[in-house]
C-alpha cells in the first residue's frame, strides 16, 4: 500500500475511531436489548400470565371456600347453642307431663319432678311450677334464697302472657349477682291440650353455653364467643371477661353483626380487631332464642396463612420460571446476535483496509450465505485494490523518472542560458566599447556616411545588449530564482519616479504623461525594483506605441480592501481582442500603426505578466482599438499570508538594481 | 490507634461483666403463699386438688414453683402471725382457703395478690362485686352460707314433722349475720333453732348436753375452722352417739359417718382456685378478675348411717344425691 493512503486512514480512523466504536456498541446493545425483550415476551408472556391467573383464582376460591368454612362453624356453634336452648326446653316440657298434676292442680309429690329436673339439666339451677295467676306452688333449687325473688319480679308476667298461648317463653339474658348469665324459659304446664293449668318456669346458667363454645376448636387459635342484643358478653372461652360483664357493643364486628336487617342479603364476616386488638376473620351467626349472636374469630393470619403460603409457593415457582426464562431469553438474543457480531466485527476489519480478514460464520442459515458472499465480495475487492495500487506504484515511477528529467532539463537550460548570455555581453560590450572609441573618432575622423553605419551598429549593439538583459531577467523568473523584496512602498512616489525618468521620452514625441494617483498614501507591499521595472516597461510602451501629440496617463486606486489597482492609459492604435491574450506571451510583437514592427525584444509584458504574479497580482489590458489600450495590474495592499515569512527581516534592503538575485 | 485499643478492651470488659451477671442471675422460681386455718392432715385433700390445679397450667411443685405452707392448726390466734410471714417472704400470691385466714391476709398485705375461695368475698368485703373486685383479692364464692337454707330444706324433707333443730356453730362465723340468717329460713320452714356455741374445742362436749336438753330432733353446723376441720369427726361421734340426724357442708363428713352434707364441691373450688393463681403469675391483675360462682353443688348420703338413726330417705332427696354411702 502507499505511505500517503495508509497515512489518511491511519489519521481518519484515529479521529473517528472512538465515536464509531461508541455507536457500533450502542446499536449492538440495542440489538441484544431487541431481541432479548422480545423472546423474554414470548417465553415469559404465557408463563406469567397462567400464572397470575392461577393466583387469581386459587385466591378467590380460597378465599371463598375459607369464609364458607368458617361460616359453617360458626353456624355449627349457633346450632348447638339453640340445641342446648331448647334441650332446656324439651326436658322442662317432659317435665310438665305427669301424673301429679291434676285437675285440682299439682301435687306435692310433683317436687319430685323438679327435682328430677335438676338432676337431668345441670344447667338449670332453679324450678318453679306456678299457677296460670302466677302464684308459685312448687319449686326446687340448688340454691333456695337466692333466684325465686329476682325472677319472679322481672321474669313472671311475660312468661306466664307467653305461656298462655300455648308457646315457650325464652326470656332475655340477665345477669345473678351481677356477674354471670342467666336466662328464663318457661313452658305452660296443660292437663291436656288447650287446658291450661299453669306455667313451669326455670332459671338457666348460660355459663354452660361457656362449656359448649370453649369445646368448640377452630383452627389452631380460633374460638367462639356469644354476645347478647345489648353486647354483653354471654360465653367466651375466656370467662372471666363473662363474669366481668364485659360490654363488646364497641367491636365493629358486634356492631355489623346486630346492625345488619334479618333478612338482608349481607356478608355475615369481617375482618375486625378483637378485644386483644389482633386483626381477626370474624364471622356471625343469630342465636332467635337468646336474642343473641355467636361470633366465631380466627387471627387473619392463620385463616389466610395456608392460602398466603400457597400464594407465595406458586410466586416462588413463577418466579423461578421466569427467571429460567430470563435466561432462555438472553441465550437465545446472544445466540442470534453473535453472528452479526462477527459479521459486524468482519466488515469493520475490511473497512479498516485489513483485506485478508475473512468471516468464519457456520450458523447453516440466511447468516452463513451472507456471511460467504462477504467474502466473495471482499476477494474481488482486495484483488481491484491490489490492481490499482500496482498501477498506481508504476504511474509515480514514471513520473518520478520524467520529472527528474525535466528537472535536468530546466537546469540545462538556466545554465545554457545564463552561460551564452555571459558568453554574448562579454563581445557585445567590446564591440559597444569598440564603437564608441571610433564614434569619439579617437581613430579619427569619420565621414557622414560612416557615422551613420556605425551609430546604427552601437543602437542595434545596444537592442541586442537589452534583448539579452531580458532573456536573463525572464529565464530567472521562471526558474524561480528571483527573489521579491517586499518593502512598503508609496505608490505615488514610484509612479512619479519613473515619470520623471521617461519624460524626455514623451517629450520628444510631444505626448502628455499624467499621473493620476487619486490618494496621496497609497502603500503597497512590493518590491520596489521589480515594480519600476514593470511601470517602466508599461509606459515605456504606451510612450512607443502612442503617436505624437498623444496622451498617456498613469492612475492608482484602491481596489477593495486588500489590493491597489494601477493603470496606464495610452491614446495608441489598441490592441486587438484577438491579441488580448497572446500579448503577453514571450517574444510577441505587435506591429504599429504602419505595419512595422516596432523596437523591443518582446519580453517586456511577459517579464511585467511574471513580476506582477509573483506578488501575487494580476494583468489585464483593456483596449479598445484606434481609441487606445490600458493596462492593468494590481499588488497587494496587505502582506499577502503565503508570502510574509520571506518578507519582515529585509524590509530596508532597497537594492538599487533591477532587484535580480541571480 | 493505642485509644482505640483501649476503648476495645474496656468495651470487651464490659461485655464479658454483662455475660457473667446475666449467668450468675438464678431463674426466678415463683413462691405461693398457702394459709390454712386448719392442719394439713385434715386438709391434705384439698391440697392436693389445689397441687393438681397447679400442675395443669404447667406449675409442678419443687420444680418451677415453691408453695409456702402456714398453718394455724385451728388456731386463730395464729393466723395474723402466719400471714405476716408470708408477706415478708414476699411470695408472687397468696391462696386462702378460709374466711379467717383471708382476714389476716387481708390485713398484711394490700399488695401481694390474694386469691381466696372461702365463702361470700362480697359479704365479708374482700372484694367490690364479684365482677370487678377491685383490689388485690379475688377468687371464687363456695356458697357455703348461703346454702344453709338448702340443708334446712334437706333435713325438714327427711323428717317432715321437725320442729326444733339444733344449730352448733362458733359466733361470727363464717359471716357474722349468717346465724340470724339461718334462724330466718328455719322459721320459714317452721323450725326453731337452737343455739349450741362453740368457742373452744372443750365446749363440744357441753354444747352437745346443751342440744340434748333442747329436745332438738336434727343437727345443722355451721361452717368455723374450729368445727368443720379439727372437732369434725367428734362432732360426727357425739352426733351419732345422741342419734341426732346431722347435716354437714362438705361431702367428706357423710364418709366419715356423718348423715349428709350438700355443698360444693370444696376440692373443686381449690382446683379451679388454681388457675386464678396461673392467672395472676401470668400477669393479671386481681383487680379485674371476676369472682367465680360455683354451679355444681353435691349432695351426699349415708344410708348407713341413715338406717342406724331409723330414717327413710324419700325418693325425690336419694335422686338429687350425687353420692350414696351404703
Amino acid at each position: 500500500m502507499l505511505p500517503g493512503i495508509q497515512n489518511v486512514k491511519a489519521v481518519l480512523s484515529t479521529a473517528e475511531a472512538s465515536k464509531i466504536q461508541n455507536n457500533i456498541s450502542w446499536n449492538r446493545g440495542r440489538l441484544v436489548r431487541h431481541y432479548f425483550l422480545i423472546s423474554l415476551v414470548l417465553i415469559s408472556g404465557g408463563l406469567v400470565t397462567s400464572g397470575l391467573s392461577e393466583l387469581y383464582f386459587r385466591y378467590q376460591e380460597s378465599s371463598a371456600e375459607l369464609v364458607q368454612l368458617q361460616q359453617e362453624i360458626t353456624s355449627g356453634a349457633a346450632w348447638k347453642i339453640e340445641q342446648f336452648v331448647e334441650e332446656i326446653e324439651r326436658i322442662t316440657r317432659g317435665a310438665t307431663k305427669s301424673r301429679e298434676i291434676t285437675e285440682r292442680g299439682f301435687s306435692p309429690d310433683y317436687q319430685f319432678e323438679l327435682r328430677r329436673l335438676l338432676v337431668i339439666a345441670p344447667a338449670i339451677s332453679e324450678a318453679v311450677a306456678m299457677d296460670s295467676d302466677g302464684t308459685s306452688r312448687v319449686s326446687a333449687s340448688r340454691f333456695p334464697r337466692v333466684l325465686t325473688g329476682a325472677a319472679k319480679t322481672d321474669a313472671v308476667m311475660p312468661a306466664l302472657q307467653a305461656v298462655k298461648n300455648g308457646n315457650s317463653y325464652f326470656g332475655s339474658v340477665y345477669f345473678h349477682r351481677d356477674s354471670e348469665p342467666y336466662m328464663t324459659v318457661a313452658v305452660p304446664i296443660e292437663r291436656y291440650a288447650g287446658r291450661l293449668i299453669g306455667a313451669l318456669q326455670v332459671q338457666v346458667n348460660l355459663k354452660y353455653v361457656w362449656d359448649l363454645l370453649s369445646k368448640l376448636r377452630v383452627g389452631a387459635k380460633g374460638y367462639a364467643y356469644a354476645v347478647a342484643q345489648n353486647g354483653d358478653l354471654i360465653a367466651h372461652p375466656d370467662i372471666m371477661l363473662v363474669l366481668q360483664r364485659r360490654n363488646v357493643v364497641d367491636l365493629d364486628q358486634v356492631r355489623s353483626a346486630f346492625q345488619a336487617p334479618a333478612n338482608a342479603q349481607r356478608p355475615t364476616w369481617t375482618i375486625a380487631k378483637n378485644l386483644q386488638g389482633r386483626k381477626v376473620f370474624s364471622s356471625w351467626s343469630p342465636l332467635p332464642t337468646l336474642g343473641a349472636m355467636v361470633f366465631v374469630e380466627r387471627p387473619v393470619e392463620e385463616v389466610y396463612g395456608p392460602l398466603y403460603a400457597s400464594l407465595i409457593r406458586t410466586s416462588g415457582l413463577l418466579l423461578v420460571g421466569l427467571c429460567m426464562s430470563l435466561v432462555a431469553a438472553l441465550f437465545v438474543a446472544r445466540r442470534v446476535v453473535r453472528p452479526l457480531e462477527t459479521l459486524r466485527n468482519g466488515v469493520e476489519r475490511i473497512g479498516r483496509g485489513d483485506m485478508n480478514s475473512r468471516l468464519e460464520l457456520k450458523t447453516g442459515d440466511e447468516i452463513e450465505v451472507l456471511a460467504e458472499e462477504f467474502n466473495k465480495m471482499a476477494e474481488n475487492l482486495h484483488r481491484a485494490y491490489d490492481e490499482l495500487e500496482h498501477k498506481v506504484t508504476e504511474r509515480t515511477r514514471d513520473l518520478a523518472i520524467a520529472n527528474e528529467r525535466l528537472q535536468e532539463l530546466d537546469q540545462l537550460k538556466s545554465d545554457f542560458v545564463s552561460n551564452v548570455s555571459h558568453e554574448l555581453r562579454t563581445p557585445l560590450t567590446a564591440i559597444k566599447g569598440a564603437v564608441d572609441l571610433v564614434l569619439r573618432e579617437v581613430a579619427g575622423p569619420l565621414t557622414e556616411k560612416q557615422i551613420h553605419y556605425l551609430t546604427r551598429v552601437r543602437s542595434n549593439t545596444q537592442h541586442l545588449t537589452s534583448l539579452i538583459n531580458d532573456v536573463l531577467d525572464l529565464s530567472k523568473i521562471e526558474s524561480g530564482s528571483s527573489e521579491v523584496k517586499f518593502n512598503r512602498v508609496s505608490l505615488s512616489s514610484l509612479v512619479h519616479e519613473v515619470i520623471e525618468t521617461l519624460r524626455p521620452v514623451a517629450a520628444e514625441k510631444a505626448i502628455r504623461l499624467d499621473p493620476i494617483v487619486t490618494e496621496r498614501s497609497i502603500f503597497v507591499l512590493a518590491d520596489p525594483d521589480k515594480i519600476n521595472q514593470v511601470l517602466m516597461n508599461l509606459i515605456g510602451n504606451a510612450i512607443k506605441f502612442t503617436p505624437a501629440s498623444g496622451k498617456v496617463t498613469v492612475s492608482a486606486s484602491r481596489n477593495g480592501q486588500k489590493n491597489v489597482q494601477v493603470s496606464v492609459s495610452d491614446t495608441g492604435p489598441g490592441v486587438l481582442p484577438s491579441e488580448r491574450k497572446t500579448i503577453f506571451d514571450k517574444f510577441y510583437q505587435i506591429a504599429d500603426e504602419e505595419g512595422a514592427k516596432p523596437k523591443g525584444t518582446g519580453l517586456g509584458l511577459a517579464i511585467c505578466k511574471a513580476l506582477v504574479e509573483l506578488h501575487g497580482g494580476k494583468i489585464w489590458v483593456e483596449s479598445e482599438v484606434k481609441q487606445g489600450s490600458t493596462f492593468n495590474f494590481t499588488l497587494p495592499a496587505d502582506i499577502p499570508e503565503n508570502l510574509r515569512s520571506s518578507s519582515s527581516e529585509d524590509t530596508k534592503a532597497r537594492t538599487s538594481d533591477t532587484g535580480l538575485v541571480t | 490507634m493505642i485509644q482505640l485499643m483501649i476503648a476495645l478492651a474496656i468495651g470487651n470488659i464490659l461485655l464479658a461483666v454483662g455475660f457473667l451477671a446475666e449467668a450468675q442471675q438464678p431463674a426466678k422460681i415463683i413462691r405461693i403463699g398457702y394459709l390454712s386455718a386448719g392442719d394439713p392432715t385434715s386438709r391434705g385433700y384439698r391440697i392436693d386438688a389445689f397441687r393438681d390445679g397447679l400442675k395443669e397450667l404447667g406449675y409442678i411443685e419443687g420444680k418451677n414453683i415453691l408453695i409456702e405452707y402456714r398453718f394455724a392448726q385451728t388456731d386463730p390466734e395464729r393466723l395474723p402471725e402466719l400471714a405476716r410471714e408470708l408477706v415478708a417472704l414476699k411470695v408472687d400470691v397468696i391462696f386462702v382457703t378460709s374466711r379467717p385466714a383471708t382476714e389476716a391476709v387481708k390485713n398484711a398485705t394490700q399488695i401481694i395478690p390474694i386469691v381466696t375461695s372461702s365463702g361470700d368475698p362480697v359479704a365479708s368485703k374482700y372484694v367490690a362485686g364479684l365482677a370487678q373486685p377491685g383490689g388485690n383479692i379475688t377468687g371464687l364464692t363456695n356458697f357455703s352460707s348461703e346454702l344453709v337454707g338448702k340443708r334446712l330444706e334437706l333435713l325438714k324433707e327427711l323428717m317432715p314433722k321437725l320442729t326444733h333443730i339444733a344449730g352448733l356453730h362458733t359466733p361470727g362465723e363464717p359471716l357474722p349475720d349468717t346465724w340470724g340468717n339461718t334462724e330466718a329460713v328455719a322459721r320459714s320452714l317452721g323450725m326453731r333453732l337452737h343455739s349450741a356455741e362453740v368457742r373452744v374445742r372443750d365446749d363440744l362436749e357441753p354444747a352437745f348436753a346443751a342440744i340434748k336438753k333442747s329436745r332438738a330432733g336434727a343437727l345443722i353446723t355451721l361452717r368455723s375452722p374450729l368445727l368443720v376441720k379439727d372437732l369434725s369427726k367428734r362432732i360426727i361421734d357425739l352426733a351419732g352417739e345422741n342419734r341426732l340426724p346431722a347435716i354437714y357442708d362438705e361431702e367428706r363428713f357423710p364418709r366419715l359417718g356423718g348423715l349428709m352434707s350438700y355443698g360444693v364441691n370444696l376440692a373443686d373450688v381449690d382446683r379451679r382456685a388454681a388457675t386464678y393463681v396461673g392467672k395472676i403469675l401470668k400477669g393479671a391483675k386481681p383487680a379485674s378478675l371476676p369472682v367465680e360462682q360455683p354451679t355444681k353443688f353435691d349432695l351426699s348420703i349415708n344410708l348407713k348411717t341413715a338406717k342406724a338413726l331409723g330414717l327413710k330417705i324419700p325418693a325425690h332427696v336419694l335422686m338429687e344425691a350425687t353420692a350414696v354411702i351404703e
